[in-house]
């Protein structure tokens, strides 16, 4: 594993794809950057500053919807990961990994860590420095307490569980179809699949004001819907605990999933 | 030491029996020349052996169970094409845990790649020659005991063929045992040692190289004057001699010193007598009865 590791990383390294997708990243970190910027001037300019529609630019928001895996860095991380793993059948060089005698299961988790170490970083630093962007602008727009913080270290935490998820469908995905093409189709299907059911099961509560509450807390077990959640800041334990369950449930049966199918298909 | 003993080994794709019940032996220091047409199963059989593909069924053994190093190049060679030719190599040291620079020059020079120590080009720009020879550098660094390759000089110009053949045989001399599947008959023929012969998945046969070469003598052709013809036709009758007078005397599994031998104690003079040797093509097509659409 420790061998397997050292030549993903090694390509990681090497590879100008990956230094592709932090640039591309840098680039739609400055826009995102700018357009903060450009909503803090307009407010000032029109005297509305202190209109209380500064909430817009809420930075807490912003640093929790960057996290989305079909939002800017997310969106670049998931292509970038795709092609990653996938090149790595393309090329055949999957193969010098087997012939040498590792084990899939080996493998396939040295892809996922590898994923995760590029994923992650860049879209959290993307997420933070828009964040403290925003409060640059802005400041922290709603009042700032202990209970504020630790919601905030709670959300980050999720946030991050919410990427090895995703990171990890992408990976499973990539393992099991071995080719770039169909890898990248599938993988946008399931994301933006999985966004539009919890798009619509959100509106159940709004749609169903009579509802008791307690089911409704189950919803956060789809994790888009969990994001929206985190975005509205009105979580309380029972939530938190739900969304941990299902981030980690699901991270769970995907890399069993995609663990059964890579050991079950031949390498191209 | 055997180091592959295949018993019964079978693939199936869908309703395809790729490989169909495949029982081989291959010996320490053997170039096993694996012969068939495509789709015959070669390729699938050496994508089984190289762990690349699951069997169906049947059984097969490395080095008598020994923990021994394989190589394999399938189709086409694994390279990082992104990659320079060091770098490729680097990258193969990371998996090995072998990252000392100089045995990857070594091993460059060993595969005439030399020019490309100190090279940027990537590999994606490199010839298929290049490519294949770098391939085997690769497998090399693992100090393989047993090499698969899938048509090695497939596409390759006829200077990579040469550069190509003479790699194998100083690999052999090294102790590398081979099995090898090529299309290239005439090529397989002058490195390997032993050939096995699948069609339509099953293994119909196998020989070695010295047996082929026997196989293949025994067809004469002999020039006797005009006024000879007749008697020598008389004199090969009576000896049961077996022969045709179709397009001249041609005379079957006899060597040139019997029928010499044979003329001279007869008086009758001879003016030509050739051995017409047919090759490993049509040992190959007479194994599989003639052409196939």
């Amino acid at each position: 594993m420790n061998r397997l590791l050292k030549l993903d990383f090694y390509r990681l390294r090497k590879d100008l794809t990956t230094l592709i997708g932090v640039l591309v990243c840098f680039g739609l970190l400055l826009l995102t950057v700018g357009i903060q910027g450009f909503g803090y001037f307009m407010l000032k300019s029109t005297g509305l500053e202190d209109s209380g529609l500064a909430i817009m630019f809420l930075p807490r928001s912003t640093y929790i919807q960057n996290f989305q895996i079909a939002n800017n860095s997310g969106l670049v991380v998931l292509i970038i990961t795709l092609i990653f793993t996938a090149r790595d059948f393309s090329q055949n060089t999957m193969r010098l990994k087997i012939i040498n005698g590792f084990k899939k299961r080996d493998i396939y988790f040295s892809s996922l860590i590898t994923t995760l170490v590029y994923g992650i970083p860049i879209i959290f630093a993307f997420s933070f420095i828009s964040f403290v962007a925003g409060l640059l602008f802005f400041g922290y727009v709603v009042p700032f307490d202990k209970n504020e913080f630790l919601k905030l270290l709670a959300t980050s935490a999720l946030l991050i569980l919410y990427l090895v998820l995703f990171l990890s469908i992408i990976n499973a995905i990539s393992m099991r179809f071995q080719k770039v093409g169909p890898a990248i189709g599938i993988t946008i299907a399931v994301v933006l699949g999985e966004n539009l059911v919890s798009t619509l099961i959100s509106l159940i509560p709004t749609l169903g004001q009579n509802l008791p509450e307690w089911p409704l807390k189950f919803l956060n077990l789809l994790p888009t819907y969990a994001l929206t959640t985190l975005v509205g800041f009105s979580f309380d334990g029972w939530d938190l605990l739900i969304m941990l369950g299902g981030f980690v449930g699901l991270t769970v049966l995907v890399n069993l999933l995609g663990i059964k199918a890579f050991e079950k298909k031949d390498i191209n | 030491m055997e180091v592959l003993r295949a018993t019964n080994l079978t693939k199936i794709y869908g309703s395809t029996i790729a490989v169909n019940k495949v029982s081989m032996t291959i010996n320490e220091g053997d170039i096993y020349g694996f012969v068939g047409e495509n789709g015959a199963g070669k390729t699938t059989f050496i994508r089984l052996i190289a762990g690349l593909a699951a069997k169906n069924s049947g059984e097969f053994t490395l080095f008598e169970g020994e923990n021994h190093a394989i190589g394999a190049l399938v189709e086409t060679p694994s390279l990082y094409l992104y990659l320079n030719a060091m770098d490729n190599l680097m990258a193969q040291g990371k998996l090995l845990g072998i990252t000392d620079k100089e045995k990857h020059k070594e091993l460059l020079r060993l595969v005439k790649l030399e020019y490309l120590i100190d090279s940027k080009k990537k590999a994606k720009s490199f010839s298929l020659g290049m490519k294949q020879r770098l391939g085997i550098a690769m497998c090399l660094l693992a100090n393989p005991k047993f090499l698969l390759l899938d048509e090695p000089m497939n596409g390759l110009d006829p200077e990579g063929v040469v550069l190509m053949r003479g790699l194998i045989k100083s690999l052999s001399e090294q102790g590398i045992t081979f099995l090898i599947s090529s299309h290239m008959l005439g090529e397989l023929s002058k490195v390997a040692t032993r050939y096995g012969f699948i069609h339509e998945g099953k293994l119909i046969k196998e020989i070695t190289r010295e047996e082929l070469e026997q196989s293949q003598k025994g067809l004469l052709n002999v020039k006797v004057l005009d006024e000879n013809v007749e008697k020598l036709k008389m004199i090969l009758t009576k000896n049961n001699i077996k022969f045709d007078d179709e397009d001249g005397i041609k005379i079957y599994d006899q060597s040139i010193e019997n029928i010499v031998e044979l003329l001279t104690k007869n008086g009758i003079t001879l003016r030509v007598i050739t051995e017409e040797t047919s090759n490993i093509e049509d040992y190959y097509l007479d194994l599989i009865g003639g052409f196939h659409e």
